[in-house]
């Protein structure tokens, strides 16, 4: 890649990320216009991102989550009577 | 989560309500377990570190200070478990940058075998194929992206709170989520790359 080109590499992760300074988007926005490969690769840098992204399970399986509430109730009950006990 | 609603869960919680601490814990269990399982690669493990992590954020419930959001403070306690359940030797391995950008393409507007346009990977693959592609091209970069790159990106972690939760400086984590974008984009390239600009390239 032309140096200009590589400069560029860490601008177009924040560019991703929103998180890019307004003249350096500018600048960037320009450069993407000339530049056919920066172009190529944010496209692939931001369906990298955007594909890992995808395909969350919001909830966890009813057994594991039954699983995990009993045993939570269980070491916070004993915490709870342990700091009891030190109290009296 | 909104964190007004979080904020009255954790009042709760210290005020010694369990099911309040139980919302908590259950709002972050899914990104925990997720975070896991594509850590270790192996389900079993990473249901027993979710398990261990639940109880742990118990125990020390007492040292959270609210400095960042509950499942935040979750994460960093699942990820130093399963830190230490990883093999070390990956953690050691390095992105080399001249390695992860597109070779040949020295010349600026060139084309380059590695830069050829890419096809929606969702439209190119099953789910299930597209799952296995995904997790290998991750089980190759080393932990300290890994990490960075599941918080961030996967789970949309803003840079600060990938700071907060990993312990790392903002500007650490910038550079870290680069080379790890660029790393998987370049195990990815050959999968998702247009075949038909390949062909009709230079």
């Amino acid at each position: 890649m032309a140096r200009d080109c590589k400069r560029m590499l860490s601008e177009l992760s924040d560019y991703i990320d929103d998180e890019l300074a307004e003249e350096l988007c500018v600048e960037l926005e320009k450069h993407l216009t000339d530049c056919p490969n920066c172009r190529v690769m944010l496209d692939s840098l931001t369906k990298t991102v955007r594909v890992y992204c995808s395909d969350k399970e919001e909830r966890l399986p009813d057994a594991l989550s039954a699983k995990l509430r009993a045993a939570v109730a269980k070491k916070w009950d004993d915490k709870d009577s342990k700091s009891r006990k030190s109290h009296e | 989560m909104s964190k007004e609603t979080e904020q009255a869960l954790i009042d709760s919680a210290r005020d010694g309500d369990r099911e309040a601490f139980w919302k908590l814990v259950e709002d972050a269990a899914p990104m925990a377990l997720r975070l896991l399982t594509r850590l270790t690669g192996n389900k079993e493990q990473a249901e027993d570190l979710l398990s261990q992590t639940a109880l742990k954020a118990v125990d020390g419930f007492e040292k959270f200070r609210g400095e960042s959001r509950f499942s935040t403070w979750m994460m960093s306690i699942a990820l130093n478990l399963a830190r230490n359940e990883i093999r070390q030797s990956k953690s050691r391995k390095e992105i080399n940058w001249d390695d992860v950008i597109p070779a040949g393409a020295h010349n600026h507007g060139s084309e380059s075998a590695d830069l050829v346009e890419w096809r929606d990977p969702q439209e190119v693959f099953e789910q299930k194929e597209l799952r296995t592609l995904l997790d290998n091209a991750l089980e190759e970069l080393p932990l300290k992206y890994k990490t960075v790159f599941l918080l961030r990106d996967a789970e949309g972690f803003s840079t600060k709170e990938t700071a907060k939760a990993l312990g790392l400086s903002e500007t650490a984590v910038k550079s870290r989520a680069v080379r790890a974008r660029l790393a998987l984009r370049k195990s990815l390239a050959p999968h998702f790359g247009r075949k038909e600009r390949e062909a009709h390239g230079s």
